[in-house]
């Protein structure tokens, strides 16, 4: 089968290619420009090494490696999607957007136009009739990324490691002697320098003031900030307020506010939602016991699910710090059954009303 | 493989090998005082005169180098150089002052009569991407007057235009691998007077224009090869061939409108991107580029093209003496069953 191989340059997109070369595939590498790099290195992914990387690893399978420039695409469904999400008062994830949107998406279908059946990438995840499951290794697992990949993209996409732990992976590209075996992992968000969202924010929008008051629940002033999107649910450090210790409970980007109290108001049993990729039919879910994930890595939390449209998870016990623009993905046991974007959380009494004004 | 990359580089002609393969065989230092030296250095020099006479120009003007990146590096090393929007990047890199050009990718010479504080003007023969050829008489007039000195980039013209136009340059770039000779040579002919001045310094090989152990062998190709460009003028039937089926496709012809060489064809089709097409091709078995070969690793949108205001990105197809009418029409064929995949999406 000929089958598309996403190659960032990394040691899992290099195994991944080996492993689909060994089955016996013709395995097409590509490596995907997404931003201008600044630098790269360790803890970056897309940088220039990194293709060169993949390069080298692909001319050691001996496979045909392109480079694809999805920097507009990029731009549009990533960079200004996150921007845009913190000046709404949201705490977006870009990994999710660059899987649902870039990967599965723009991959594929180009991937189809170069005669391929499939697209194959590196992820810590398995699939299988359309349907997605977490890894085996729990520790890398990252089906939480992948939740809005969709049923029919997932018919046409491989894991080649879902079924590998870190080690083994490793340990497959030693065997093969592939460059990127002891290469770094990449952790942080690859097209923000030194990781300061705030400044990324600020600079994107420079015309936004985005200062405002630190409020209580109750409206009392506490402080000042010195822009709304520096903050995030949960957050401590960084509030300079006496008293306390104090948490952020909520982002107010339409009065430029942010709420504190105490870590009992992170508290929430209630999530609204919205954007939701059902894996599943709603009618097999609604009602059953299932299990929420609000974080990566974060704990599986009891859940049910209470209505579709719109979206209402019920949490079987409170969780802390579920935060607007980060994803809820429901798991049945392995199987990631639905994914979809926090619009809201809190008791499930203020989320019904909330899911009530149009 | 169908080969439609000439303007990358052009397979090694026979005769080219043929002249090169004794040169491998021995200690070959033209500046050595004893006779494998003497050898070595009448070898060169025989190559001198034929890339000479490529050119029409006074053997003792022609500077050998290892390509014509370098060659132009040479040039613009020393004075304030004016060059075209479109000039191949080794170029661009030097200039100080850049004349547009127009929809067609021809330089724009009023524009160029309006520059001031520059010692002279490059503009390339043709162009590498786009195959446009410049009007480099009447650059090369414009400059007498105003007392500029004139470079020509000529890597991509020998065996496919007459060189007559380059007639009056003070500095022509040749590449000997685009014309059928070794990768690794070049030429920077120089006008009689002009007094060296070397980017490689050091001994003083070369008339004292380039230090450094002459490549014997490759320049001995590139001799070789110079004389069945200087006795080849290419025919443009199959490249029409080709431009007539792609713009039955729905292709856009870059420069369709200006003199081009006749070997290269620049088609782009709607918002396709050319990389997208020069990896589908290449996996049907044929080889092309998207822009120029040496923008292609960081695929980046080709400059030239955006200098022309030509929306979209261009696939290049470039023939050589090697192509026959059945790859034009196997490529025609490939194009129509990968374009519809590109198109819908």
């Amino acid at each position: 089968m000929r089958i598309v191989c996403a190659m960032s340059g990394g040691v899992d997109s290099s195994v991944a290619a080996a492993l689909l070369k060994e089955a016996g595939h013709e395995v097409i590498g590509v490596h995907m420009k997404l931003h201008e790099a600044e630098g790269g290195g360790p803890g970056h992914c897309c940088g220039l090494d990194d293709a060169w990387d993949a390069r080298r690893v692909a001319n050691t399978l001996e496979i045909p490696f392109y480079v694809m420039d999805l920097r507009q695409a990029f731009q549009e469904a990533v960079v200004d999607d996150l921007v845009k999400s913190y000046v709404a008062g949201f705490t977006p994830n870009p990994c999710v957007q660059c899987n649902g949107v870039l990967k599965f998406h723009v991959l594929l279908r180009r991937a189809m136009a170069l005669g391929a059946e499939a697209i194959a990438t590196g992820h810590y995840a398995r699939t299988e009739d359309g349907r997605l499951y977490a890894a085996v290794d729990g520790d890398k697992d990252q089906s939480y990324f992948l939740h809005p990949v969709t049923a029919e993209a997932l018919r046409k996409t491989r894991f080649p490691l879902g079924g590998f732990s870190k080690p083994e992976v490793r340990a497959h590209a030693r065997r093969l002697g592939l460059v990127t075996a002891e290469k770094a992992e990449s952790m942080e968000v690859c097209f923000i320098p030194d990781h300061d969202h705030a400044r990324f924010v600020a600079e994107a929008r420079p015309e936004l003031d985005g200062a405002g008051d630190i409020v209580d629940d109750s409206g009392r002033v506490l402080g000042r900030h010195d822009g709304y999107w520096r903050y995030t649910l949960g957050q401590r450090r960084g509030l300079g307020l006496a008293g306390g210790p104090w948490y952020v409970l909520e982002v107010d980007a339409a009065r430029a506010r942010v709420v504190v109290g105490t870590e009992a108001g992170l508290a929430s049993t209630s999530i609204l939602a919205r954007g939701p990729n059902w894996l599943r039919a709603p009618d097999a879910l609604i009602g059953r016991p299932l299990h929420a994930r609000v974080r990566h890595r974060g704990a599986l939390a009891p859940c049910t699910i209470v209505t579709a449209d719109p979206l209402q998870i019920e949490l079987s016990a409170p969780v802390r710090a579920v935060t607007p623009g980060q994803s809820v993905v429901v798991y049945d046991a392995d199987e990631v059954v639905l994914g979809a974007f926090i619009r809201r959380a809190s008791d499930a009494a203020a989320v019904a009303a909330t899911a009530a004004v149009p | 493989m169908i080969y439609l990359d000439y303007n990358a580089t052009a397979p090694l002609l026979a005769r080219a090998r043929a002249a090169m393969e004794p040169w491998w065989g021995v200690p070959a230092n033209p500046s050595a005082a004893h006779r494998l030296g003497r050898d070595a250095a009448m070898a060169v020099d025989r190559a001198r005169q034929l890339v000479a006479d490529l050119v029409a120009w006074p053997r003792d003007g022609v500077v050998f180098t290892s390509g014509a990146s370098e060659s132009n590096a040479t040039v613009f090393a020393s004075g304030r150089w004016a060059a075209s929007a479109v000039e191949h990047p080794s170029v661009r890199a030097w200039a100080a002052s850049v004349v547009p050009v127009d929809e067609q990718g021809v330089i724009d010479i009023a524009a160029l009569a309006e520059l001031h504080d520059i010692d002279g003007v490059s503009v390339m023969y043709a162009n590498n991407e786009t195959g446009v050829i410049q009007p480099v008489a009447e650059v090369i007039a414009l400059a007498r007057k105003r007392g500029l000195r004139v470079h020509v980039d000529a890597s991509q013209a020998p065996g496919r235009v007459p060189l007559g136009p380059l007639a009056g340059a003070d500095f022509v770039t040749l590449a000997s691998h685009k014309l059928g000779g070794p990768q690794g040579v070049g030429a920077l002919c120089v006008a009689r007077m002009t007094s060296p001045a070397p980017m490689v310094r050091g001994a003083a090989q070369e008339r004292g224009w380039r230090a450094g152990t002459h490549n014997v062998a490759g320049i001995v190709g590139f001799g070789a090869a110079s004389v069945v460009a200087g006795a080849e003028c290419l025919s443009p039937t199959l490249r029409d061939r080709l431009e007539r089926g792609l713009v039955g496709l729905g292709g856009t012809v870059a420069g369709g409108g200006a003199p081009r060489l006749p070997n290269t064809s620049c088609v782009s089709f709607g918002t396709v991107l050319a990389p997208d097409l020069v990896a589908a091709l290449d996996l049907a078995g044929i080889a092309a580029s998207a822009g120029s070969a040496c923008a292609s690793g960081a695929a980046r949108p080709s400059s030239v093209l955006q200098a022309m205001g030509f929306a979209g990105s261009g696939v290049r197809f470039s023939l050589g003496s090697g192509t026959t009418q059945d790859e034009i029409d196997a490529t025609l064929a490939a194009m129509a069953r990968i374009l519809p995949g590109f198109v819908d999406g």
